[in-house]
């Protein structure tokens, strides 16, 4: 149980890296970072599970993957918004993205 | 060596290596994206090695790389919002 935990925690973050450096340009590169998180949750089960959940390693990897579930979405969100504003200038939808009703 | 050690040096391997790079070939913008997938990475890692090398004091530094490593990157993202 532990070593398949493991193993798929590190496959998800060895294809997150794959598509970083496979995909172009900024938002298809994004979107791979989201699974990151996900493997640091199996990776830290597999620790927790040999462990156990109240020794030192056991709470604070279950700390660690609540940082990095927290920061996670937010830095990805942050990010998209900053390629945003360094191509357009703004935020709004330009007049040629604009779908015409 | 273990299993521990043995996923830590993969992750090394296989993933900060690409990211690296990803953050010397391409845009900045790019670059940065790649940046905060390291980080993820080296955090795990760092724990990946605390319990490999059974020193569970050293988990306390992926926890301090986890918050300073999201603080870095916003510092980073505040200031490419505007065309350098």
């Amino acid at each position: 149980m532990v070593a398949v935990l493991l193993i798929l925690g590190v496959g998800i973050e060895l294809v997150c890296c794959l598509g970083v450096l496979v995909m172009r340009g900024v938002y298809d590169r994004l979107h791979y970072t989201g699974p990151a998180s996900f493997g640091a949750v199996l990776i830290a089960a597999a620790i927790v599970i040999r462990e156990g959940l109240l020794s030192q390693i056991g709470t604070k990897a279950v700390l660690i993957v609540v940082v990095l579930l927290i920061t996670s979405p937010v830095l990805v969100h942050v990010t998209g918004r900053a390629a945003r504003l360094r191509e357009h200038g703004e935020l709004q939808a330009q007049p040629h993205e604009v779908e015409e009703s | 060596m273990n299993g521990w050690i043995l996923a830590a040096i993969v992750l090394v391997l296989g993933g900060i290596v690409p990211c690296l790079v990803v953050s010397v070939m391409a845009s900045l913008m790019e670059g940065l994206v790649a940046l905060e997938l390291t980080g993820v990475i080296s955090v795990l890692v760092l724990l990946l090695l605390a319990e490999g090398f059974q020193r569970q004091p050293l988990v306390d530094v992926a926890l301090a790389l986890a918050l300073l490593s999201f603080v870095g990157s916003l510092a980073f993202v505040r200031y490419m919002e505007r065309e350098i």
